[in-house]
């Protein structure tokens, strides 16, 4: 499903070069629920955002679903992450001036869609978390565990098949942590979904089906 | 310190640029009113060099066709107008001439002496002109019957063309030394009559005391003389003795009228032309004003919320590290700095760009620009622009700072 | 999708209410003062009684004749006119009057200063005035030299307070005439119907006037249909190439074109080539522009500024968007049409704005018998306006904030 190949990342700034990530090759097979754990700064998240590219490798190649990407122009790699990939992220990043349902549509403001099939879905990504009673709530109105399962909703609304939760228990009690790997699991049982999580809670890594480990920006075995 | 908030724009150069083009705008649209205000406020200083009290002009059309006959058949009826006018018990002195004070004409010519160029308005008049405006002759003498039959043409100039043509040296009986010109249709000889200065005022101000201060010539209009081939004055300046109403008006006008049937005549008080043309130097200036307050207000409020925005979201980065209350001091004093740094970049590069301007050689538009009244206009405009810029960044910064515990808190 | 972006464009606003007051500011005052410059030149040079017929008319109120050494601008003089603009093809009307003057009454031993314009029968035919009283001199009272006068209505309330005035009699300039109609103000700007007192032609004092090719005179013509206009203006300029000079050896080129009132005052501006018998209106128009868009700069660049420094309150949003899926280039859309709402609405409190505006100038009588007023063309013209500004000032910031690195628009965010 997805596939990194030698895959290099380097920052540089005017007078610094930091390597972030250096030969990493990496396959998640279709359907697999993976982790990706490691201490601070080394560079999980970075890799995370390589599979969601949302950033680009400075080496190395990237293929999602099969498909290698080749291009790296804005549209390109919009269009792909709109229609595969979800996020989710550790602060939940929700607009506060709109709605639960509103938040919910965002990825389907960017397909060809009418407002009613977009509500439609965006109501039906909600059942699926659990939240239908709160659609027209704001999100200054949930908990925690609420605002990350609308996050959930957000990023399952457009059926991507590919998941990418940055820290998605982070900010969370171990309560409503344990709420979010339930939901997670769910997806990844139900609807066969492709799921990377980065985390630093050994207790959920144990739950998924791998774990892989990084430290200064290298894979260890 | 000051290398210290200049490293901290550069690295925020994207950002700040902006800015920076705002201020510089600012500063560009308030010295351009700032100089016209200037440059009014010191032609205003200056005396005018006549008195318009008590003096009224008659705009005289004989509404005839321009040949020789009719000019000279013009010039003897307008001669018997002014001597009507003389007899007349209210009239203390009555005069012909083109380009009377206030009256909206204007007559300009130009002279090349010794290779330099020089503008300078011409008022052709009759001898009288001098008692009608009381005009201020400092040295020589004005036009009289003295310069009849002269073979030059006798000038009256004022102070400012003197010294510029002849410096320090007494002009009274000088020739104004002149370039030979190449052969033109009115001077086909190539030879220019000789104009001899016989008399010096302090100044004619003819269109005001906003106008600027320029050249002024008085040729001689001897309506006297049957042979001349002037043109005829069209505007007959008189002084009324003190007390005379509008009523004298209606007869005047019967009375001229009878003289010269076909004539038309249009009398006006010249304190009311004044108003006229007061209001046209003051209603676009008035109005320029406005709308540069306004600008600059939105300038200023602009800059105040992009200030407050930009150390709010600081003041935050602070809050959450738990600083302690002298940190939010530093921020606060960085701030203004950072302001007063990039208001003196962008000022610099705009003053340099504006003190140029004289330097170019553009049209006599800016000949009029005096050099005390510029410099006053900018450093009256870099004053003000600073003003703004850190008046704007006080409040907000003092505001922030009152709200960080309570932002700090909510984010713990 | 519009109508998304204008739902969170709204909560955007309402979030920050100082910012959008100060951005509503900066936007309605430029618009209002842009709306205000638009109704005057409206009020100038747009369709008004009594030109009812401004679509077929076009008139003569420049000449110049210059040679190799001088040039003399300044109206036509009757003899050009009466002897080269009659009887051109496609003209159903031609109206040669001259340029107002000023001249003196007496009532009571009180000055009254009025405007005179002296016309021909045919100018009552191709203006529509709206008489209030009695009716127009006709081309026969003309010919007769009957003295004879239409007043408007201020210079009726002068002379004879609220009574009726016509069959009465007023003196101006020495002349006496007889009050035959009474007409509503026309406002001092119209160049071409605007006086205070109109007379007969031949009731001049002397008829110097005909004699001359360069005068205060103008020229109406009302062409029988649009299509005929451009021809009749190339007609007339093709007769002046032969126009017999008075003083062929200064003056050889007579230009004095058929034009709209706009292309005539076009003429006065520095940059205008008097010399050409073509139009300058476009140099006008061009100098307008650059004059408008010079005045949009600051205010634009101020508004940039405001939108620009809160970009990192919105890059969680940013963010967000661009990882699910939103390119840059729709991004820019969002946020150009965010900015086009501001600037609609800043352009809808400038409406108001100028409307009372207009309404102070109206009553300061700054221009005589002028009623300025906002009318369905200055409201699209300032909507026109309100969109350029909208994109000027929205485009840059939009570009800014959809070039924002989704990784560091996030991590930014939670800092």
């Amino acid at each position: 499903m997805i596939r990194l190949q030698n895959v290099e990342k380097v920052y540089r700034t005017d007078r610094i070069e930091t390597v972030a990530l250096t030969n990493v090759n990496l396959d998640v097979r279709e359907g697999e629920f993976i982790s990706i754990m490691g201490p601070s700064g080394c560079g999980k998240s970075t890799l995370l955002n390589l599979m969601g590219l949302l950033d680009v490798p400075s080496n190395g190649h990237v293929q999602i679903n099969g498909s290698p990407i080749t291009s790296y122009r804005d549209r390109t790699l919009a269009g792909i992450r709109n229609r595969e990939i979800g996020f989710v992220f550790q602060t939940f990043h929700l607009i506060a001036d709109l709605s639960v349902a509103d938040n919910v549509e965002i990825p389907l403001l960017y397909r060809r869609l009418s407002g009613r099939k977009r509500r439609e879905m965006a109501v039906a990504a909600l059942d699926r978390v659990g939240l239908s009673a709160r659609v027209h709530h704001f999100p200054s109105q949930l908990s925690g565990g609420q605002q990350q399962r609308v996050a959930i909703a957000r990023a399952i609304v457009g059926k991507p098949r590919i998941l990418l939760a940055d820290e998605p228990t982070g900010n969370l009690d171990s309560q409503m942590g344990d709420e979010i790997m339930a939901i997670l699991k769910q997806l990844h049982e139900r609807e066969g979904a492709t799921i990377v999580m980065v985390t630093h809670d050994q207790q959920k890594a144990e739950q998924t089906e791998r774990i892989v480990r990084l430290f200064d920006g290298r894979q260890v075995h | 310190m000051i290398r210290h908030w200049m490293r901290l724009i550069w690295n925020r150069k994207r950002a700040n640029f902006l800015i920076m083009i705002e201020i510089f705008i600012s500063f560009l649209v308030l010295e351009g009113v700032m100089l016209i205000a200037a440059q009014y406020a010191y032609n205003y200083r200056h005396p005018l060099g006549f008195s318009i009290e008590n003096v009224w002009t008659i705009t005289v059309d004989p509404k005839s066709h321009d040949d020789d006959a009719s000019r000279t058949r013009d010039r003897e009826t307008l001669r018997q107008l002014l001597r009507t006018l003389r007899d007349m018990p209210e009239v203390e002195a009555a005069a012909g001439t083109f380009t009377p004070p206030y009256g909206h004409s204007s007559w300009t010519s130009a002279v090349t002496t010794n290779g330099r160029w020089m503008d300078y308005s011409v008022n052709q008049v009759t001898d009288d002109f001098r008692d009608v405006f009381s005009v201020d002759l400092r040295r020589g003498r004005w036009f009289s019957r003295e310069d009849d039959g002269a073979t030059d043409q006798p000038l009256v100039i004022n102070e400012r063309f003197a010294r510029a043509i002849f410096g320090d040296v007494d002009p009274i009986g000088r020739i104004i030394p002149q370039d030979p010109k190449p052969p033109s249709s009115d001077e086909p000889s190539g030879k220019a009559t000789p104009m001899r200065v016989i008399g010096i005022v302090s100044e004619f101000r003819q269109h005001g005391e906003f106008s600027t201060l320029d050249n002024y010539a008085f040729r001689r209009n001897n309506l006297d003389d049957a042979t001349s081939k002037m043109g005829m004055p069209n505007r007959v300046v008189i002084k009324v003795r003190p007390g005379t109403t509008a009523a004298f008006e209606e007869p005047m006008t019967h009375q001229l009228q009878a003289v010269a049937h076909d004539w038309s005549f249009e009398i006006k008080r010249v304190e009311d032309m004044r108003t006229d043309t007061l209001k046209e130097f003051l209603i676009p200036a008035i109005m320029l004003g406005t709308i540069a307050c306004f600008l600059l207000l939105m300038v200023a409020l602009g800059l105040t919320g992009v200030v407050w925005q930009n150390v709010t979201q600081r003041v935050r980065e602070i809050g959450l590290r738990r600083a302690k209350g002298a940190r939010i001091e530093d921020i606060h004093r960085q701030i203004l700095g950072e302001l007063a740094v990039m208001t003196s970049l962008a000022l610099i590069i705009a003053v340099a760009l504006v003190a140029q301007v004289p330097l170019l050689p553009l049209p006599a538009v800016f000949a009029m620009i005096n050099g005390s009244a510029f410099a006053a206009s900018i450093v009256i405009s870099v004053l003000t622009i600073y003003g703004l810029t850190i008046g704007c960044g006080w409040y907000p910064a003092r505001l922030a700072t009152r709200i960080q515990p309570a932002e700090a808190l909510h984010y713990e | 999708m519009l109508k998304n972006y204008i739902k969170i464009a709204f909560k955007v606003l309402l979030r920050r209410k100082f910012f959008t007051f100060i951005s509503l500011f900066g936007i309605s005052f430029t618009l209002t003062v842009l709306m205000v410059v638009t109704a005057f030149f409206d009020h100038t040079f747009g369709p008004m009684a009594p030109e009812t017929q401004y679509q077929r008319t076009l008139a003569v109120q420049f000449a110049c004749m210059y040679g190799d050494d001088g040039m003399w601008t300044s109206s036509a003089g009757y003899k050009l006119l009466d002897r080269y603009a009659r009887g051109l093809t496609g003209v159903d009307r031609l109206s040669i009057f001259a340029s107002p003057e000023t001249v003196s009454s007496y009532i009571n031993g009180q000055k009254v200063s009025s405007s005179l314009k002296r016309t021909d029968g045919d100018f009552w035919n191709i203006l529509q005035f709206t008489f209030l009283e009695g009716g127009p001199y006709s081309s026969q009272d003309v010919d007769q030299a009957q003295f004879v006068a239409v007043i408007n209505d201020a210079t009726r309330q002068r002379f004879f307070g609220t009574s009726p005035a016509v069959g009465k009699t007023i003196e101006a300039d020495g002349q006496r005439f007889r009050v035959v109609g009474v007409v509503a103000d026309v406002s001092v700007v119209r160049s071409i119907p605007f006086a205070d007192v109109w007379v007969p032609l031949t009731t001049a004092k002397t008829d110097t006037y005909k004699r001359e090719l360069m005068g205060s005179f103008n020229a109406l013509a009302l062409a029988h249909d649009e299509a005929a206009l451009d021809h009749i203006h190339d007609e007339f300029n093709a007769r002046l190439a032969h126009v017999e000079m008075d003083n062929p050896k200064v003056y050889k080129t007579m230009v004095a074109p058929f034009e709209t009132t706009f292309d005539s005052y076009a003429r006065h501006l520095p940059n205008a080539d008097r010399k050409s018998p073509e139009s300058q209106g476009w140099k006008m128009v061009s100098t307008l522009v650059v004059l408008a868009l010079l005045f949009m700069l600051l205010p634009a660049i101020n508004l940039m500024n405001l939108n620009v420094s809160r970009i990192l309150e919105r890059s969680s949003e940013i963010g967000v968007r661009k990882a699910f899926g939103a390119s840059s280039r729709t991004l820019v859309g969002q946020f150009v049409v965010e900015n086009i709402l501001l600037t609609l609405i800043g352009g809808l409190i400038g409406l108001v704005l100028s409307e009372i505006a207009l309404q102070v100038v109206n009553a300061s009588n700054l221009i005589e018998y002028a009623h300025l007023h906002l009318n369905p063309r200055v409201f699209l013209y300032g909507l026109g306006m309100a969109l350029i500004f909208g994109m000027l000032s929205g485009v840059y910031p939009a570009w800014r904030m959809s070039r924002l690195n989704p990784v560091e628009a996030l991590k930014g965010a939670t800092r």
